[in-house]
């Protein structure tokens, strides 16, 4: 399964991936707009963990056996052919189901607009464009890796 | 005559313990013939979101838990509306009625009993009013939906999930609604007081009445017997013109048979047995083959945290029991190591869920046990009354600063046992964040609001049994992996560590 991972000695805890995945996810791919007036402001799918002197950025792990999916009460979350977790918002109802079934706490709420933001890999879980937060980190802290679980 | 099919695996229900079931045994096994028979219309839709579908905010393919397509993508000869009568064991036969009266004999190699459960009837006169409505299926939705103009007032029997569910559908449909409890408090079988008292506040915030410790005796009906009011067991009588009963599910076993044994809980309605295998345990007795499964609500399966056997009649423990029985059925060797109580809800905006426990346990020894909570401020909340305040064990409080951001907030100690701190809505909406351990380990959890964030990292720690006694604190005022052991925070960033823990595969166990 294709998946993010990161090095947490080589992570800074600068939070620039929670900044570009936002504004991937924006309506106008623009850093500022996307920040400053996009109503309501658009949620980062990744989330940067800290504790005491360790921070690392964290998405969706693409599990092997995805709660997030089997918890899914409306079918938002699904495999798609590839068996890749993927997700149609438009179908999300905003129940919270899979924020409590996801064990790394990696499905973050959009409570504005009712439903959940989780990490999709820039839309390109197949192909070889690498997700935004990959892309833009400055210490190459994170990196995309195709591993079997 | 009855018109006769055959296929290896054999399916009854097409809701979500079969949806789960069918995507296991599909990827196991693309080619083998697997026939499907439901009381449904439709292709599997969501029950949870025909609440949606009642106040017309979704239509029917907005609420489908699958595309419409699923069962021909996948192979699955299905028969709808058809209604399996009887099963036949020793010929492994199923005999089903179609909806123009068809006769059907499906013989299978494998079969499935994915059942689900029916609404329960309480001991209430004058059910068979018109206006009187269960609400667990699409066409219940439907049923109401064309009965409500000539409706003003509802009074919904039954304040746990489902009830509620329609009590604030009905409620922004423009209908005066008031919500009977029998119980202290609403949805007691899963939240806390404090959580309970704030889904009530949100109730009351939008005109919804609750009563709680109140019993709906009768229902009255006029001289057309149509619904007329609802009679209280105190003589109180609130009138109304819509009726719905919420009082419970109860599993469908009756194609089990008398030769299926009940599970052995004590107290627990009688559903079908099975194993971790979610083979049905009297079958495998009675035959000794392995030929017939049960899952989702009409199956008693293990709990996780206690290992005995109890009725968990929500959406993912279905799935996740359909899935190991699929997997089983197709012949990879699966356990299920058990379900876990979690429910998340939300009433007019707010969030509620919970997990595993949500009380300490009436008795248990203080020295094991500890409740730490996490609240917007320190006072509790108006609507959790005194008299349900949570018990505590040994109790640790915390609490966010007045002012302060959740989450960030530096913590302080608090009150001290019997005095927990309990929140307050705050101009940001309610938060409450408790967690109850045992050992060290989290055993339960219930979160309100901004509370909830990030709960499935308590989830799975109390899933996976991960001692948390040096990072409870850090894990109850800001939920992550960061604040695990590094050793297990490693584990998890690889993802292998986390997500299955409600089964093994005998590969993996050896
Ligand atoms: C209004 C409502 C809201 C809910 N909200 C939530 C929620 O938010 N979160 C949550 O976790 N859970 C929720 N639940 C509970 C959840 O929907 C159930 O746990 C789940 O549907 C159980 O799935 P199941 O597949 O076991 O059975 P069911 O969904 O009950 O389906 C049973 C299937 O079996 C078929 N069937 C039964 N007997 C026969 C027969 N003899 N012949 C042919 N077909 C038969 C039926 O037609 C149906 O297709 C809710 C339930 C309701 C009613």
């Amino acid at each position: 399964m294709k998946r993010v991972y990161v090095d947490p000695d080589v992570c800074m805890g600068c939070g620039l991936c929670e900044v570009y995945c936002l504004t991937q996810h924006s309506r106008s791919l623009d850093i500022l707009k996307a920040y400053r007036q996009e109503k309501p402001r658009p949620v980062a799918r990744i989330r940067v963990e800290r504790h005491g002197n360790t921070a690392f950025g964290f998405q969706c792990r693409q599990c092997s056996e995805p709660l997030c999916v089997y918890a899914c009460v409306s079918g938002a979350t699904f495999l798609d052919d590839h068996g890749q977790v993927a997700f149609d918002e438009s179908r999300c109802i905003g129940c919270w189901t899979c924020v409590l079934a996801c064990p790394y706490g990696a499905i973050a709420r959009d409570d504005a607009r009712e439903r959940v933001a989780r990490c999709d890999l820039c839309g390109d879980p197949q192909g070889d464009g690498l997700p935004a937060c990959v892309r833009n980190c400055p210490n190459e802290a994170l990196s995309v890796r195709e591993e079997a679980v | 005559m009855a018109q006769r099919f055959s296929a290896k695996y054999v399916i009854i229900g097409g809701s979500v313990a079969a949806v789960g079931a069918i995507e296991a045994l599909r990827a196991e096994d693309p080619g083998s013939p697997l026939a499907l028979v439901t009381e449904d219309r439709v292709s599997p839709y969501s029950r949870p979101l025909i609440s949606h579908y009642l106040t017309g905010e979704r239509d029917l393919d907005g609420i489908r838990y699958r595309p419409p397509d699923f069962y021909s993508r996948l192979g699955v000869k299905t028969f709808l509306q058809t209604r399996a009568t009887r099963i036949h064991f020793p010929d492994h036969c199923v005999h089903a009625e179609g909806p123009a009266g068809e006769a059907y004999e499906i013989t299978y190699e494998k079969l499935l009993l994915a059942t689900g459960s029916r609404p329960a009837r309480p001991p209430i006169q004058g059910l068979e009013a018109q206006g009187v409505f269960s609400f667990t299926s699409l066409e219940d939705a439907e049923a109401i939906r064309a009965f409500l103009p000539r409706v003003k007032a509802v009074v919904v029997i039954g304040g746990g999930l489902i009830g509620l569910q329609a009590a604030e559908a009905l409620s922004n449909l423009g209908r005066q609604v008031v919500v009977v409890e029998f119980q202290p408090r609403i949805l007691s079988p899963v939240l806390d007081a404090v959580a309970s008292g704030y889904v009530e506040q949100a109730f009351a915030a939008h005109g919804v009445r609750i009563l709680t410790s109140a019993a709906a005796q009768r229902v009255l009906v006029d001289s057309a017997g149509s619904v007329a009011g609802v009679a209280l067991k105190d003589g109180q009588v609130l009138p109304c013109q819509m009726v719905i009963v919420a009082a419970g599910v109860t599993p469908r076993t009756e194609l089990a048979g008398a030769g299926f044994a009940p599970a052995p809980a004590p107290g627990a309605p009688r559903a079908i047995g099975v194993d971790e295998r979610m083979q049905v345990q009297a079958d495998l007795q009675a035959s000794g083959g392995a030929a017939v499964y049960a899952a989702g609500d009409a199956a008693l399966g293990p709990d996780l945290l206690s290992g005995a056997a109890r009725p968990l009649p929500i959406w993912p423990n279905a799935y996740l029991q359909g899935r190991v029985a699929g997997l089983n059925m197709a012949g990879r060797p699966t356990r299920f190591r058990g379900g876990l109580s979690m429910n998340s809800s939300h009433f007019f905006g707010l969030p509620v869920v919970s997990a595993g426990l949500f009380d300490v346990p009436e008795g248990a020894d203080p020295q094991e046990w500890e409740v730490l909570t996490l609240s917007a401020d320190g006072t509790p909340p108006a609507a959790a009354r005194p008299g349900h305040a949570p018990r505590v064990g040994t109790s640790s409080s915390f609490a966010v600063r007045p002012g302060a951001r959740p989450g960030r907030a530096a913590a302080r100690s608090g009150a001290g046992p019997g005095h927990p701190q309990v929140p307050v809505a705050s101009g940001a909406g309610p938060f409450y964040r408790k967690i109850i351990l045992r050992h060290g380990r989290i055993v339960g959890l219930v979160a309100v609001g901004a509370g909830i964030d990030r709960a499935g990292v308590l989830v799975g720690a109390m899933a996976n049994g991960v001692d948390c006694s040096r990072c409870k604190e850090d894990l109850l005022r800001n939920p992550g992996i960061a604040a695990f052991p590094e050793q297990v925070a490693a584990a998890m960033r690889t993802g292998r560590f986390g997500s299955h823990w409600w089964m093994a595969g005998d590969r993996e166990e050896r």
